[in-house]
Order: structure tokens, then sequence, then C-alpha cells
């Protein structure tokens, strides 16, 4: 997934695996990889789409969307090289040709839905060897029949249940548009299709318990976040603004609390919403302004953030960890002009991995920025402290 | 000289042909003078001067004494030959060859002048087929008009070479033999005059005279000469010169009879018409004639009917009458036929259904202000407008008759009657929204219709059907006899109510210069501003700020440095705020 990030492992578990070494790492003892680089013979679509999955301290995997529209799933080494970093590329699986809306790692693999080239919406489930094991498209003729006519299906997130995986997005019927939430099986094969409302798009989709699930919900009278479950039983509507304060949304589950992160009007913001006592907090942070932000709830239970802070004419790329009021460190690398964060991805006491696109004369290029968990020590020309 | 001689034998008479150019010829004895004496006897007289030769003529009869003496006998041997002389002269051959002459019947002569000496010889002229033709110094020959014959003369002798075998040619003048017949003329046609005449030739030519007027006609290719003017009513004379310019020449002279002719006329009230469309009577000032042309319809008495069926220009309409005299004048009258314009409405079906879309009727003519269009529905007047153009809207059913007149430029008019039928549409009335609530299932579609059928957009032909999620639902219903079919559509939603006010926030403008306005709609305090470094912010002596009854705070930080700062409200945010 793209802008929900479930964190199935909670923090519980997240301790047990670094149970061994709960101590900050001793930076100035342990070699950490700090970098910016742009993979220049990795030329994607300007608004591509995925998330990177960390393998390893040192490889990622990440669906790419050419520009060419050709999807790859492409893993991403981390080298070093006489004290130089350096990114190596192996295309592992041609997917096909489309624009991607959703790529994460499922329990057994892997996930990615795209809308092909003829419009129609596409899923493929991917194993953990990197093979295809199950496509389904069409799902239109299973909308027609179970719900209404239909001339068009997008889903833009997933969330994962034990009996399969809820599909979020928007349906064209009847000449309009409709929220709506297709549920498939682990074969991908259509179970059941819910819709919301009008001209509304369900953004993002994180699953708990059973059968329920909560939806981010974006509409052009603002944003809402809902609870619903199969039958409907379980429905309830949370209204987030009355102003539109979320554009695109990024959730984060994490057991009562849902953390959203967004921007309003140039800033960067966060909200965490206690599920029990149905109450949210804002939380923003001091970069100003900011074009694009990605968040991300990490292993010290607190928000991590990336996102794009223009400045003149240049895009810098800054990465920050909030603590209560304000960031805890920021870096910020100034070195390139960077469009849109693609992704983020925590490695627990190795740094954050940064996914970001790069514009180079109206052509965008991957561009992975690793820094360590207390910023940028490394210093160098392009990377500074922003606070 | 000699040309040529007998010696007779001795005591034998001898006929003695010689060919000579005089009256006269010296004949030699044929026997040798050395041996022979020799005496000459001619026409019984002795010339005894001559001993070896002997002039003569013709017929003369010569005898020839010879005497031989034999010395030991002493004795005289006598040898006596006669010649009876034939002596030919060369015929001196003269024809006196006729000159052509106008043929008239008689023979023509041809004189042979020739002299032949007295030959015994006769000459003959013969025809082309050898037969020999009667000739006693002078040739008759029969001859055709303008006609030549071939005559051969023969002269043949068998000794002496004086033949003559040649040919004559004599011939006729081609004499014209005029007539002519003149065909009964009236004063208002041309005197038209048939060339019967024979004899004549490509050089022929004609002069005919009338009343002074010479004309002169030469094209034998004309069987008929017509004199291009008329000719009042009487009586001419008409004399003709029939010359076949080889100086034959001969005249003709006839009288001829112009008769009189009645003057007919009719009037046409119009000059143009429209075709199947207009009709008069048309009335001649003479009755007994009768009309003609297309569209007529004589109806006798000088009268007749007119009603053209077919367009055209210059259309020919006659009015024809023929007097005591077989004279006949025509009165012809041109008239212009339009045709009618027709009248072809475009795009209107045989059926409709109700609320169908608007149709554009429109004609296929192009005067608009020449075209009208009147309806009836059901019988009653409906609608009406003048135009080519119309816009049908279907909002009512029933039987529409419609009734388009137009006139063209010309006046020529159609009338085009079309009928149609707007079926009705079958009753089909959805709520347009119902608010469910979700987990709700409700009943949607209106009670079932006899010969309706139904189709629900996700497919269900039932007439209502179950839903439970939002969406627009359309139902068609479609009368399965008229096929008219109408829609109607049903909007499901959630009840957007059923909600939680989560978040009740208006902070702005941000950033700012001076003043920031914070609306959160119901009352809170403990608010707080602080810098980067985590420092309180105060303000008029304030460092905590609470809103008003209604949830409403103004700062006023126009005095803060510019920068980022923090607002700090309990249990809501932390938010930033930019001073600028």
């Amino acid at each position: 997934m793209r802008n929900i990030k479930i964190i199935i492992f909670f923090l519980s578990s997240i301790c047990f695996l670094f149970s061994c070494d709960l101590d900050r790492v001793n930076l100035d003892e342990v070699f950490l990889p700090n970098y910016s680089i742009t993979l220049g013979s990795l030329q994607v679509a300007e608004n591509t789409i995925s998330d990177i999955i960390v393998l390893s301290d040192t490889e990622y995997l990440m669906a790419v969307e050419r520009n060419s529209s050709q999807i790859d799933l492409i893993k991403f080494t981390q080298i070093s090289v006489d004290d130089t970093w350096d990114i190596e590329t192996e295309n592992l699986l041609n997917i096909g040709e489309g624009s991607i809306r959703f790529f994460d790692s499922i329990p057994s693999g892997f996930l990615i839905g795209f809308q092909d080239v003829n419009n129609e919406f596409t899923i493929i489930k991917i194993n953990s060897n990197f093979e295809i094991e199950n496509t389904a498209s069409s799902f239109e003729s299973f909308v027609d029949t179970f719900y209404n006519s239909s001339e068009g299906l997008d889903f833009y997130n997933f969330s994962v249940t034990d009996e399969g995986y809820h599909l979020a997005g928007r349906v064209s019927s009847q000449g309009t548009n409709f929220s709506c939430l297709l549920n498939v099986n682990l074969e991908l094969e259509p179970q059941w299709f819910k819709t919301y409302f009008e001209k509304g798009v369900i953004q993002d989709v994180s699953s708990i318990g059973i059968d329920s699930f909560y939806l981010v919900h974006n509409s052009p009278v603002g944003a809402d976040l809902i609870l619903d479950n199969i039958d409907g039983t379980a429905y309830k509507k949370f209204d987030l603004s009355i102003n539109e304060l979320f554009f695109g949304g990024e959730s984060i589950v994490s057991n009562d609390k849902l953390f959203l992160s967004g921007i309003d009007d140039n800033v960067a913001r966060t909200i965490e919403i206690n599920i029990d006592n149905q109450s949210a907090f804002i939380n923003e942070i001091e970069i100003y302004p900011v074009n694009d932000f990605r968040a991300i709830l990490i292993t010290r239970d607190n928000i991590l953030g990336a996102g794009i802070q223009p400045e003149n004419t240049d895009n810098y790329l800054f990465t920050s960890e909030l603590g209560p009021i304000g960031s805890i460190w920021c870096n910020r690398y100034i070195d390139s002009k960077f469009q849109r964060i693609i992704d983020l991805e925590e490695l627990p006491e190795r740094g954050i991995v940064v996914v970001s696109t790069i514009e180079n004369e109206n052509n965008y290029f991957i561009n992975i920025t690793r820094v360590d968990e207390e910023g940028a020590t490394i210093n160098n020309q392009f990377s500074e402290n922003c606070l | 000289m000699f040309s040529g001689f007998s010696i007779s034998a001795q005591d034998i008479q001898l006929d003695t042909i010689i060919c000579g150019d005089d009256s006269t010829f010296i004949f030699y004895a044929p026997r040798d003078t050395a041996i022979y004496k020799s005496e000459w006897l001619v026409n019984m007289s002795v010339d005894t001067l001559l001993q070896h030769s002997v002039e003569v003529r013709n017929n003369d009869t010569i005898y020839l004494i010879s005497t031989l003496f034999d010395e030991e006998s002493m004795s005289h041997d006598t040898i006596f030959d006669t010649y009876y002389i034939d002596l030919r002269l060369k015929p001196e051959f003269d024809f006196i060859i006729p000159d052509p002459i106008c043929n008239n019947g008689d023979s023509i002569r041809l004189i042979d002048n020739s002299n032949y000496f007295d030959s015994e010889i006769t000459p003959m002229f013969i025809d082309e087929t050898g037969s020999e033709l009667p000739y006693n110094d002078t040739l008759p020959l029969l001859i055709g008009n303008g006609e030549s014959i071939s005559v051969i003369f023969l002269y043949e002798d068998d000794f002496c070479p004086y033949d003559l075998d040649t040919f004559f040619e004599v011939s006729t003048l081609l004499q014209p033999d005029p007539s002519f017949s003149f065909e009964m003329t009236c004063e208002n046609e041309f005197l038209t005059i048939i060339n019967n005449s024979e004899d004549i030739n490509d050089q022929t030519q004609y002069s005919f005279e009338k009343m002074g007027e010479e004309h002169m006609y030469s094209n034998n290719n004309d069987i008929s000469f017509t004199f291009l003017d008329t000719l009042a009513d009487d009586t001419y004379l008409i004399s003709a010169i029939v010359d076949n310019s080889n100086s034959c020449i001969d005249t003709f002279t006839h009288s001829v009879d112009i008769k009189e002719v009645t003057y007919v006329s009719f009037d046409i009230p119009k000059d143009e018409y429209c075709a199947n469309q207009d009709s008069v009577i048309l009335k001649a000032d003479t009755p007994g004639g009768e009309f003609s042309g297309m569209g007529i319809n004589d109806l006798g008495q000088g009268m007749a009917f007119y009603l053209p069926t077919q367009s055209g220009t210059n259309i020919s309409i006659s009015y024809s009458f023929t007097n005591q005299f077989q004279c006949t004048d025509i009165d012809v009258n041109q008239v212009t036929v339009h045709d009618r314009p027709i009248i072809q409405l475009s795009t209107l079906l045989p059926e409709y259904c109700e609320l169908d879309p608007n149709d554009s009727l429109t004609i296929n003519q192009n005067i608009e202000n020449k075209s009208t269009y009147n309806i009836t529905l059901d019988g009653q007047p409906y609608d009406s407008s003048v135009g080519l153009d119309y816009i049908f809207i279907l909002d009512n059913h029933g039987s529409y008759e419609f009734t388009n007149l137009y006139e063209d430029e010309n006046g020529c008019r159609d009338t085009l009657i079309s009928t149609t039928i707007v079926h009705p549409l079958p009753v089909l009335e959805l709520d347009s929204i119902i608010t469910i609530t979700p987990g709700d299932l409700i009943k949607i579609g209106p009670s079932g219709m006899p010969a309706i059928d139904y189709l629900w957009s996700n497919g269900s032909v039932e007439n209502s059907i179950e839903v439970d999620q939002p969406g627009l639902y359309s139902l068609s219903a479609q009368n399965i006899f008229t096929m008219c079919e109408i829609t109607d559509t049903i909007r499901i939603e959630y009840d957007d109510d059923i909600e939680t006010k989560l978040i009740e926030i208006s902070i702005h403008p941000n950033p700012t210069s001076d003043l920031l306005e914070i609306n959160l709609g119901q009352t809170f305090t403990g608010i707080r501003m602080l810098d980067v470094n985590g420092n309180a912010i105060n303000l008029n002596g304030l460092s905590i700020f609470s809103t008003d009854i209604n949830g409403l705070l103004i700062l006023d930080i126009s005095n803060q440095s510019l920068g980022y700062y923090y607002l700090i409200i309990p249990n809501i945010g932390n938010f930033i705020i930019v001073k600028i």
C-alpha cells in the first residue's frame, strides 16, 4: 500500500525482533549509509506510484512504472565501493503495461494494482519468488450484476484480511462516480462490493478485526473517516474537516489509534485519531512550505515524515522525526529537483530510506535517499540540518 | 516506172493491173528485144515507133507482136500477146462530218465526197455492231437526243496499197424538254413548282417569270422550286425557260390559281402555367377549326380545355382552320409550363414515442415564407407555423396529421398530408432520491404493469428490486407492442448526517503578518504560542489564551519576529503559524 501503512507488527513484536539491542546505535562507531542517489538509467512516469519494500539492510524492492508505461518489479541493491555509495538495479519481473495504482507486500508475497492500457483495472499477486501467482481484471462484469451497471473502476489502495483483500477506490456508474470498496478473495475473485458517496473516492482502507475496516474518504466537501463492515452494521462516519484539510491521505493504524497525514495550505500535518474516545489531535511540522508529504509511524512510536520543500526554483527533500512539538531531527537534501515522495520506510536502528522522483528537463527519475535516524551525520555540500 | 507487170503467154489474153500515180503508164515489153522484134498495137492501132515500151491508160487493151527471124530457115516466128490494162490510182478521200446540233428528231447526214478514180472497189460504212449501213455518197444517221454514235469507213484494195479503215463520231446536243406541275397553293403558302423536265443536264438553268419578276434556279438537285414570297389570292401566268447551257433552250408557260385563306386567331389568358394545376378554356374567333398542343382537349366549336401536364418552355398551342379551298390558317400561342413543386417532408417517422427527442422536420423547398405547416392532433387543431422547418416536440401522444402547403416562385403549389402517431410512454415514476441508513435494504420500483418489460441498470428484469448500496439506479420500462420506452432514475444515498465531527477548527490567514483568527466552534482555554525554540510568546501580557464563548480567538502577532511559531491548542493539536 502506498498511503496507508498498516503496521502489522505491533510494537511488541518489533521490540521482540530488536530485543537483542534496544539501545540506540552508537553512530560514531557504526558505519551507517547516508546518501542520495538518483538512478539516471531508470526513467519513470511522472506520477508513478509505488511502495518500497525493504528486503534487507541493503536491498529494496519496488514496482516501477517506466515512462513507457512498462511496469517492472525491480530490486535495488545498495553497494559501497571505496566509501562511495551506489545503487544497483535488477529487473525481477515484467508485469505489464499501464499505470500503477498500488503496490505493497502481502503475507504471501506482493500485490500490485494498475490500470492497464485498455483502462481495465488489473491486480496481480506475486509470490515471494517474484513470480506471478494470480491475475484478475474485468471486475466491471461482477459489479454490473452485484451492484449496478458500471463504466469504470479505479482503486487506489488495498488492505489485507484473512480471507482476501479490500480494494478502495471509485466506480463510474450511470454517468457519475461513487466511492467504493471491492472485496476479493485470496485468489483475487470478487466477493462483494459496496458503495458510499457520490463524487467521492476512498483513498485508503485499513482492515481491523475480522470484517471491519476503516476508510479514508475524500470528496469535494471534505475528508471523512468511515468505519464500516460488510453488512453496514458497523457504519460510522467521522467528519475530519469541513474545510478539506486533507488532500490525499496517509493513514496508519496502530492499536486504537489512526494516524493520517496530509497537506493543508502548504503545511504538512499529521492527525492522530483516537478511535475509542473519538478525538483527534493535529500535529504540524515546522518545514514550510511543503508540496508533498508522506509519514510513517516508526518503532520509537514517533511519526517520521518526508516531504518536498520548494525553495525558489528548487525542490528540497526533507526527512524529519516529529516529537510532541516540532521535529526531533530534520535532514534536507538540496542537490536535486525533487518532485514527489513515492514512499519511505524505516530500517530500525539502521536509518530511513526515502524513494522520491527527480525532475530533469521534464524527465523523471527514481531517487533513493538513505539517512540515519538522527539525520544527516555525514556532512556534505548537499545535505544539511533543516532545524 | 513499173510497179509491176505481167506478161501474157503467147496467144493468151492477160489482165494487167498497174498501181499508178498518174492517168498514164509506160508499159515495157517483156521479151528480149535483141532476139525479138516487137511491135505494139494499142487500141488496134499500130505504133511502129514503139519497140520496147508503150504508154497505156486504164482500160486500155494492148497487143505485143514479137517476131523472131530464123536465119537457117529464113523463116519468121511471130508471138502475139494481148494485155488488158487495169491502171489503178489512189483514191482521194473526203468526208463531210456534220457539227453537233440540238436534237430535233431528224437524221444527221454524213457526206462522202471522195474521188475513187473509177475504181471498181466499193467502199462501205458499218456501225459499231459490224452491220453495213446503207450508203450512197450520203450516210443518214438517226442519233438520240444528246447522244453520239461511231461509224466505221472501210476501203479495201487487194492489189494496191490503198486501204482505208477509219471511224467517225457523230452526235447531237441535248435538247431540254421542260415540264412542270404546280401544287395547289393558298395565299399563305409559298408557290412550289415541281420540276418534271426531261433531257436536262447538270448545267441546266431554270428561269421563271411571274408578273415581270424573274426567279432563277440552277440547282438540279432540287426536284421542286419554291417562290419565297406569298401570292395574293389571284391567277398568275408563270413562264419558264429551261436552258441546258449547251445552246439548247426550251420554254414552258402555265397559269396558276392562288387560293383564298380564312384567317383565324385565339387568345390565351396567361403566358405561364403550372403543370397539373392551372386550366383554362380557349376560344377561337372562327369556329370550325381544331385546337392542338400538349394538354389541349379540343371541345369543338372553336373551343378547347387547356390543362398542362408537362413542363417546358415555348410550348405551342395552336388553332387550325381549313376553309372550302382547303386552305388552312393556324394561330399559334406559346406558353411556359412550370413543374409543380413536389413537397417531401424529411425525417417524419410513421411512429414516435412520447417524449422522444424533438424531431426537426423540413421540406425540400427554399422559400421560407411560402411554406406552412398545419398540424392536427387527434383531429383537433394542434399547431401551425410558417417556414420550411418545424420542430416536432413529442410532448403529447396521439395521432398527428401534418398538412404542408408550399408555393414556389412561379406560383406553383403543392400540398402534402403526412400522418404519424405518437405512442404514449409506459407509466413509470421512481422517487428521485431515497436516503438510507447503511445496512438498510429497501425495495424500489413500481408495481408491475401488463405488456411492459422492465430492465434495471443492474440487469434485473423485475419491476422492483432490493438495494442496499448508494448509487444511481435506472429502470427502463418498455411497451412490448409499441416498443416505447421510458427510463427513470432513482438515487440511493447514505444519510450524510450520520456522522461525528472530529475536528472543527479554522486558522486563517496563515501565513499572516498581523492578525490570526482561530475558530474552534466551542470555548477553549489554555491556548499557547511558542517560538521554534519552545519559548512561550507573550501577547499583550498574556501567554495563555482562551476563545470567546463562540470558540473565536483573534491574536495580533504583528509585533512578533518573522518566522515559524507553534500554536498549541490542548487536545486539538499543534499548528505551525508562519509570520511574514
